[in-house]
């Protein structure tokens, strides 16, 4: 019971995380719904997933999204788009629901878990051990996160030209990052 | 050589890059050069050891060096100090190649989907932020649009596993197999692969997922569309489909898949049609190839679909060879657009005489993805259109051919309009472009036509990447496994 | 299949059909990557609830971990490059990136 609730409120806030008007409102909202898929998690004894989870998502995630939706705060950044196909999704979820409710069973076979593939090594051991390459994928997914990052906001300046006098700089001025005022 | 060899040589050089920044210095450039070209010799020697990648890998691992090799050696050249794409950061650049390397070694030797995905990711990101490397409207557009498709079919592939994980019990390559051959699964294998095909066919760019690929080439700096055409693409999708095939040998089970290799065939086959069509119809030359791309990669893809061990060499052949097409083709152009300000086609005439080697590497490259004899390309097309006719896709085949002429007719036209012929104004005091600039199409066309000349003694070790197809086939039919 | 991993699929897939339905029908940059969050969740979930059905909670708890800190890397740089394309373009108007032609 408990869980069918934390599910009803993960969809829930999700929703509202689409739907809300303010944007703040929505990262606000899909940080709730990190928090719900948290305790969903915990209560599916996953509880290392859990904590991952909750740590990640709805805190790194929601801190980051908060930060950039502030770092374009500006009289065009925000548009009015058509609320009323937004509203729209109540209608089509619901729609979603009465199929997969009456289409459930020829969906069914396909989902059929293998019956002797149990293993019960524990989490740990599990990523040290016969996954540690994913490790190693972890690794060089912050190295690639880092350089881009550094790609996007690094020093856009031009080096010093050594040419002579009524020479023109190559190229244009690179963009210029300025949320003041757009560009 | 262990497989993690292959991933932690670059990524680590990618850390000590940054450091080596110093204004004016080349360091960066010299040590991405050096680590790819130890890669290079080391995966030509023999590759990842057994049991942690097979022969299929290691042609993977060669071509993904080579072809990162030629774009690191031609972008060392091509941005000059003065340049504003990289002006501070040169050594970033570099090592985001490095990264992505790193990354596609990552992809081509693990044996599970789900490394394949966290892999996927690395080169991803690394995309991203090379094609948005210059922080101009074009670049973040093209880097924005591939971003969100990226995002879908990630999301696609990393469903499919769950899937996979929750009717196999695993998620490696072997537990695929080991479900497919049990025939009472089927719908669960079905349900599976369609997720990780459907996300694997957005990451290749096959029609009608194909929407991110011409802006994306397009506004990417030039070496790196040479990236991307090259072999990001063809890693990030196409191998893993080659994979799939490989891993669910879809002409032995034909009833069971059939359906699912009929859908590959036919999105395949319109790829073909739609990227040689698309392609004749536009002006830019970055576009041009962008389609030419779709369409190429409509070629393996039709082959791998049919699935035979035939078609599978097909299939493998050509991905390599339109690896080194592709690369020569975007440096190419890139040197044009250096050289003469523009990138628009109906501006350009008569660069032949005052371009020799551009316009010669160029040549080879067109005919060789047209499928002239003796170059390389030929042998790989004539493979996969013998492996068609001999599955019984006569149609297919036929459309094949077809498509090959098609190619040929808009390549010669475009060879003549902007190299041969009189020139124009704007190409009148054209410079060939520096040395630097030509080594790696030089190095890429002389393979072509070498693969081409040679091919009955390239044909055995390209016949080892199926041939663990082939002695599956023959163990599974003889009973025993 | 018993009711809750029935109640499980069921919520992964409004979850990704809430998620795909954003990243459709927004014209803010910022709010189709939140679609892009959503979608992902339901695919943790769906990832979660594959191991607990095989009994394999350690595989499927480490898929996850990897999961969610390979997102947070993807996340991070996807809001990276909109800033900059708020920069560059001086909007986050999905309908206004139509520079290249085509």
């Amino acid at each position: 019971m408990t869980h069918l609730l934390l599910l009803i409120i993960l969809a829930l806030f999700s929703m509202v995380a689409v739907m809300a008007k303010d944007l703040l409102r929505s990262a606000v909202a899909l940080g709730v719904a990190s928090v719900a898929l948290t305790l969903v998690f915990y209560e599916m004894s996953a509880p290392w997933a859990a904590l991952f989870e909750l740590s990640v998502c709805a805190g790194l995630i929601t801190v980051l999204f908060v930060s950039a939706i502030n770092l374009v705060r500006g009289s065009e950044a925000f548009l009015l788009e058509e609320r009323h196909r937004f509203w729209a999704l109540p209608c089509f979820l619901v729609a979603l629901g009465a199929g997969l409710w009456l289409f459930g069973d020829h969906v069914a076979p396909s989902l059929m878990p293998a019956g002797d593939a149990a293993d019960s090594t524990p989490v740990g051991s599990m990523l040290w051990g016969p996954r540690r390459f994913d490790l190693v994928g972890q690794i060089c997914m912050f190295l690639s996160g880092v350089l881009a990052i550094a790609a996007f906001f690094g020093p856009a300046k031009r080096p010093p030209l050594e040419k002579g006098p009524g020479s023109v700089s190559t190229g244009c001025t690179p963009a210029t990052f300025d949320y003041q005022e757009g560009k | 050589m262990n497989s993690l060899f292959f991933v932690l040589l670059p990524a680590l050089a990618a850390i000590v890059n940054p450091f080596l920044r110093r204004p004016g210095s080349r360091l960066a450039d010299v040590l991405t050069w050096l680590v790819l070209l130890v890669g290079l010799a080391a995966a030509g020697l023999g590759g990842p050891g057994p049991g942690q990648g097979d022969a299929l890998s290691a042609l993977m691992l060669a071509t993904i060096y080579l072809i990162s090799f030629l774009v690191a050696v031609f972008s060392a050249f091509y941005f000059g100090d003065e340049d504003p794409t990289v002006a501070g950061k040169r050594a970033s650049f570099f090592s985001l190649i490095l990264v992505c390397t790193a990354g596609m070694a990552g992809v081509v030797t693990t044996q599970d989907f789900f490394t394949l995905y966290v892999f996927l990711e690395v080169v991803a990101v690394s995309s991203f932020a090379m094609i948005a490397f210059s922080g101009d409207r074009a670049g973040t557009e093209g880097a924005v649009k591939y971003l969100f498709l990226s995002a879908v079919a990630s999301a696609l592939i990393l469903l499919g596993v769950a899937a996979l994980l929750l009717t196999s019990g695993g998620v490696s390559f072997a537990h695929l197999m080991e479900t497919a051959l049990d025939g009472t699964r089927r719908p669960g294998v079905l349900l599976s692969v369609s997720l990780l095909i459907c996300g694997f066919m957005v990451k290749s760019g096959l029609i009608p997922f194909h929407g991110w690929v011409p802006d994306a080439y397009e506004s990417a700096p030039a070496p790196v569309s040479a990236l991307l055409a090259g072999i990001v693409t063809k890693v990030a999708g196409v191998y893993a489909l080659i994979r799939i095939a490989m891993t669910l040998h879809l002409p032995l089970l034909g009833g069971d898949y059939s359906g699912l290799s009929a859908a590959l065939m036919f999105f395949g086959a319109v790829s073909i049609v739609v990227g040689a069509v698309a392609a004749m119809k536009q002006n830019d030359f970055k576009r041009i190839l962008a389609f030419s791309s779709i369409s190429q990669i409509g070629y393996i893809v039709l082959a791998v679909g049919l699935g035979s061990p035939l078609a599978l060499v097909g299939a493998v052949f050509h991905l390599f060879n339109h690896a080194t097409f592709k690369v020569t083709l975007f440096l190419n152009g890139a040197a044009i657009e250096r050289a003469t300000g523009t990138r628009d086609m109906s501006r350009l005439g008569g660069l032949g005489s005052r371009m020799p080697w551009t316009a010669g590497t160029s040549a080879v490259a067109f005919l060789s993805t047209a499928g002239l004899p003796p170059l390389s390309g030929f042998w790989s097309k004539l493979i996969i259109v013998v492996a068609l006719w001999q599955g019984g896709a006569y149609a297919y085949a036929t459309l094949a051919v077809l498509a090959s002429t098609l190619t040929l007719g808009y390549f010669l036209v475009l060879q003549r309009k902007v190299f041969f012929g009189q020139t124009v104004p704007l190409t009148e005091d054209v410079q060939e472009v520096e040395a630097g600039l030509l080594m790696p199409v030089v190095l890429a066309a002389a393979l072509m036509i070498l693969i081409g000349l040679y091919f009955p003694s390239v044909l055995e070790p390209l016949i080892e990447p199926s041939g663990s197809l082939a002695a599956l086939t023959s163990a599974v039919s003889g009973g025993t496994l | 299949m018993n009711p809750v991993m029935a109640a499980n699929l069921f919520c992964t897939a409004f979850l990704v059909f809430i998620g795909v339905y954003c990243m459709l029908v927004s014209r803010n940059l910022l709010r189709l990557l939140i679609g892009v969050e959503i979608v992902s969740k339901g695919v943790l979930l769906a990832l979660i609830t594959a191991g607990q059905a095989v009994g394999r909670m350690g595989a499927a708890q480490a898929f996850a971990i990897t999961a969610v800190a390979v997102e947070v890397v993807v996340v991070a740089v996807a809001l990276g490059l909109v800033v900059r394309a708020y920069g560059a373009h001086g909007s986050l108007d999905v309908w206004k990136l139509n520079n290249l032609r085509g």
